[in-house]
């Protein structure tokens, strides 16, 4: 059965204000324009389809982006990406700022926003996906949670992961450039 | 490193995030006052979760990527056979005094009804090219003492910003554009995650009638004139946001 002219309506409302974000969402999971279209089409296509079964007054955005990282791991063969996921080691680690002092924080502002992107691009897709949907979406820790069907500890735990792996990509990053920028006066 | 600083250090990310209960938000806010490793630290974070957050909002999906999202999810009206026989006793009703009164002014009418859509229309597509674009905005500021300015000497005409908006909306700054061969002023605003245009420009017939609140295709539009502008605001927000931010505009224009 279709669903009627006034769910569409009611679905339109509350799916478009989204469409940005799950764009950006999904080309950040495919790193492809015309596979993160594909996702975002099927995911308003499943949403749609299953609308229904949406609980009015339930969070409408973590239901949606649901839809999509679920579309994303099935089409790279999901059943790899689940396992990849699964066997990471999930305990809550410190925040990566620990082992980073005042001198760190002035590199880091020194940071290009090219850098940025390739340090968040280099992350592996559990730990990318969190730090977007905490950092870009500004997702509260439980609306993540209800997103990726994960505990809020697992959120915490990643979310340190990733911020410190992209931390460490930054330092590494402003480490090749400083050397080059000496090799370059040495010549 | 103490005890009492590692705790807090391991406490870091979820203050960031506000994500902390209230007793140890403060208490952590506390700490921080006092411990300028931690305080050190707690600034590198915030860094690093503003850099993340601008470098995260790359990907904007093309025009007609959105239309086609919209195509597919658009609203179909659907009859069922209880709303059919009753609505079309008044429709008959109605077509008698309609045809009479459209034979008269339906031409003017249409004519008029068409130029307005296309102008919308084309105001539409300005704001979706423009928040397409690298860059939506060539003076990028909050302060409407920056942005009002920065069109002097471009466009012929002037126009007051309010001073403050109503909560959740944020100036992002301002661009020229040109629309029906003449320059037009194009702020760029925020709500929550929706951008919103406002157009302005002179208009100097005052026979034409606008339709305040237009839906174009999921691209609504409010419009007024006021002292000699016309001014559309555009966006793919409700209609009641955009609202809210022309009622905001007119007060200012007001000298309210």
């Amino acid at each position: 059965m279709s669903p009627s002219g006034n769910t569409e309506r009611e679905f339109e409302e509350l799916a478009m204000p989204h469409f940005d974000s799950l764009y950006n969402f999904a080309r950040w999971l495919a790193r492809d324009r015309e596979e993160a279209e594909d996702l975002v089409q099927e995911a308003y296509a499943k949403a749609l389809k299953g609308f229904a079964s949406f609980t009015p007054g339930t969070n409408f955005r973590a239901w949606i982006f649901r839809i999509l990282r679920n579309a994303f791991l099935t089409s790279r063969t999901g059943l790899a990406a689940r396992m990849t996921t699964a066997l990471e080691d999930e305990e809550i680690t410190p925040a990566a700022a620990v082992e980073t002092q005042t001198p760190e924080s002035l590199l880091l502002s020194r940071s290009s926003h090219e850098a940025v992107h390739l340090a968040i691009e280099g992350l592996p897709v559990h730990y990318r996906e969190v730090l977007l949907l905490s950092d870009v979406e500004e997702m509260r820790y439980q609306e993540i949670a209800e997103t990726l069907d994960i505990p809020v500890g697992t959120v915490m735990s990643r979310l340190n992961r990733a911020r410190k792996s992209v931390r460490q990509a930054l330092s590494s990053s402003l480490a090749v450039e400083r050397t080059a920028t000496s090799a370059g006066r040495e010549k | 490193m103490n005890q009492e600083n590692k705790h807090w250090i391991d406490q870091l990310g979820a203050y960031m995030d506000g994500e902390l209960s209230p007793d140890d938000d403060s208490l952590c806010g506390e700490h921080l006052r006092s411990c300028q490793p931690c305080a050190t630290a707690a600034m590198e974070m915030l860094l690093q979760k503003r850099m993340t957050q601008s470098a995260g909002h790359r990907y904007q999906p093309s025009v007609d990527f959105r239309r086609k999202i919209m195509q597919q999810i658009a609203a179909k009206p659907r009859f069922t056979f209880s709303s059919i026989w009753m609505p079309q006793f008044v429709a008959a009703a109605l077509l008698i005094v309609v045809t009479i009164a459209g034979a008269v002014y339906w031409p003017a009418l249409r004519g008029e009804n068409a130029q307005q859509k296309q102008i919308l229309q084309a105001l539409a597509d300005l704001h979706s090219t423009a928040l397409a674009s690298t860059s939506p905005v060539e003076v990028v500021s909050t302060d409407r003492h920056t942005v009002k300015p920065w069109f002097q000497g471009k466009l012929p005409f002037s126009f007051d910003l309010p001073e403050t908006y109503p909560n959740g909306y944020s100036l992002l700054g301002g661009r020229i554009a040109f629309f029906n061969q003449q320059p037009a002023a194009h702020l760029v605003y925020a709500y929550k995650q929706h951008r919103i245009s406002v157009f302005i420009f002179p208009e100097q017939d005052d026979a034409r009638t606008w339709n305040e609140k237009t839906d174009l295709a999921g691209i609504h539009t409010e419009t007024w004139k006021q002292n000699g502008l016309r001014y559309v605001v555009v966006g793919d927000a409700a209609l009641g946001v955009l609202h809210a931010l022309a009622e905001s505009l007119q007060q200012q224009s007001l000298g309210k």
